[in-house]
This record gives C-alpha cells, structure tokens and sequence, in this order.
C-alpha cells in the first residue's frame, strides 16, 4: 500500500487518479505477510512441523551461517506481491511515456529514494534514465531482479560520495601501479 | 575479519569477481565506478564486509599465463575500507594503499 501512496503523488488529472483508486484498494484487500519472521537452520530442523505450520501466516526467514538466508512463504502471498508490484511497475510505466510528467515525476522519485541527492546532477539523470529504463524491461519480462540490483548498485554509490571518508579514499592517489600478487589467506 | 571471512572474499574475488548478487557485492555506478589502473579505464566493483567495510575492485578479463596454466584474467584490488571496529578494538590503519594484484 505505501507503493501506491508513493504514485499517487504523481498524479494530478483525472484519469489518473482512478487509476490510483483502483491500486490502492487491490493492494489493500490482498491478504500479504506485514513482516518476516526469522529462524535459525537449526530450529528449523528440529521443528520442522511447526515452523511449516507458521509459515501460513507469516513469512519465514530461515539464517543461515555458510550461505544466504532462505525465504519460506506461501505462494499465494508471493503471487499477491508480485501481481501487485506488476501492476505498480506497469501504471508508473504508463505515465513515464509522458515527457512532461518525466519532468514531474522526477522531484518525487527524488523525494523517495533520500540517496538520489547524494548524486552528481549527471549521475541522478543517468540514474533516472536506467530507472525508468529498467522499470520498462522489468514489465515487459514479469521480473524484477534487475530493478533491485539497479537500486543496490545506484544506493550503494550514493552512499560513498556521501561519506567522506569514502569519498576521500575513492579520490586518494593511489602512487604507481604495482601489481602484488595475493594467496589465499590461511586459516 | 577474521581469516575465514578472508577466505570467503578471496574465493568470491578469485572465482566469481563479477557475480553481482544484488545486495553485497556488486558494480558500482556513476562517478564511484570509474578507475583507472597502469593507463586502462575499468568499472570499479564492490564486495561489502562487515562492520561496514568494504573491498573495491577491478575486473581485467585478459587472458594471462601460458600454455596449459592459461588463467582467464585477474582482479585488481583497488581500495580496501576496514569499516569502523568496536571500541573494545584496536583500530586498524584507516584504508590501505594501492593493495593491488
């Protein structure tokens, strides 16, 4: 529902507003986890039943220590997620064809994403070029990996420039090139 | 960091320098994704450590080494950033130099 709130700020004809009526009210009625709950590997196994029986109602995030966390839900609440952010990513898509409400959208896009302003004014509009871009992509494909790792790599690059100790070391002269081979490190 | 977290970047670094797994380790984008190293323009990648820290670093995809040893390319570290330690902790020089190899 916060999606279709951040849209709706877009939005100023007519037209559009039904079509964030018709949004907000489908996120709303769908029956979608409110947060995760986290369990170790472990637990899971010696509990196996019960942790199974919870995931029923709320998403489960299994932790684990040699590799990624895992994430148990129901298809029917990841069906509900990603129809909704499908049906999110197709309207904001449809209203970024207009290059006047580009122009709009982006004060707000900026409004939401806090990190933007830590960017180069070059590299916001390049940022916002491969947003729309990739949001574009994402529709048309059903998936939207891409626009997550678009978000991580932009997000985490905006965190730099905005740290100055970071910045700092990205700006540091780094002498002459000297390759050092490196072994792996020992236990 | 302790040495099997060592390990684990090293074998990313050396195995999958350009896996970008959507959350800590990745390309970087814009003005922090240029570098430049011996003269040739690259794409600055990312791997994200604990505490904050972080390992910059370079992809050259040129095939090096001869005949059956042939080894399909290198990575280039750039910048390493220890992050902020605990204040129970000595700490650590602030972002090494130029470690590269």
């Amino acid at each position: 529902m916060s999606l279709g709130l951040t849209i709706g700020s877009l939005f100023t004809g007519t037209e559009s507003f039904k079509c964030l009526t018709y949004m907000t009210i489908y996120v709303t009625i769908m029956p979608m986890s409110t947060h995760t709950k986290s369990v170790s590997l472990s637990h899971f196994l010696r509990n196996s039943g019960e942790v199974l029986e919870e995931v029923k109602h709320v998403d489960i995030r299994l932790a684990r220590r040699d590799g990624p966390d895992i994430f148990f839900g129901t298809d029917q609440r990841e069906r509900a997620v990603r129809d909704s952010l499908g049906y999110l990513a197709r309207a904001l898509s449809a209203v970024l064809r207009d290059p006047e409400l580009v122009v709009r959208a982006t004060p707000a896009i900026s409004g939401e994403l806090t990190w933007l302003g830590w960017l180069s004014e070059e590299d916001q509009a390049e940022f916002l070029s491969l947003f729309l871009a990739t949001i574009r992509a994402c529709e048309d494909t059903g998936g939207y990996e891409p626009l997550l790792r678009l978000l991580n790599r932009w997000r985490a690059s905006a965190q730099i420039m905005h740290d100055p100790e970071l910045a700092s070391l990205l700006a540091a002269d780094r002498g002459e090139d000297s390759p050092i081979s490196l072994s792996r490190p020992k236990s | 960091m302790y040495a099997g977290a060592c390990q684990e970047v090293y074998d990313k670094l050396s195995s999958t320098p350009d896996y970008d797994d959507g959350d800590r380790q990745h390309p970087l984008m814009g003005e922090a994704s240029r570098g430049v190293f011996e003269g040739i323009n690259y794409v600055r990648w990312q791997i994200d450590l604990t505490s904050g820290g972080r390992i910059w670093y370079f992809i050259d995809p040129t095939p090096t080494g001869k005949g059956q040893k042939l080894r399909s390319g290198r990575v280039i570290v750039d910048q390493i950033y220890p992050g902020h330690p605990k204040s129970t902790e000595k700490k650590p020089g602030r972002g090494r130099g130029p470690g590269r190899g």
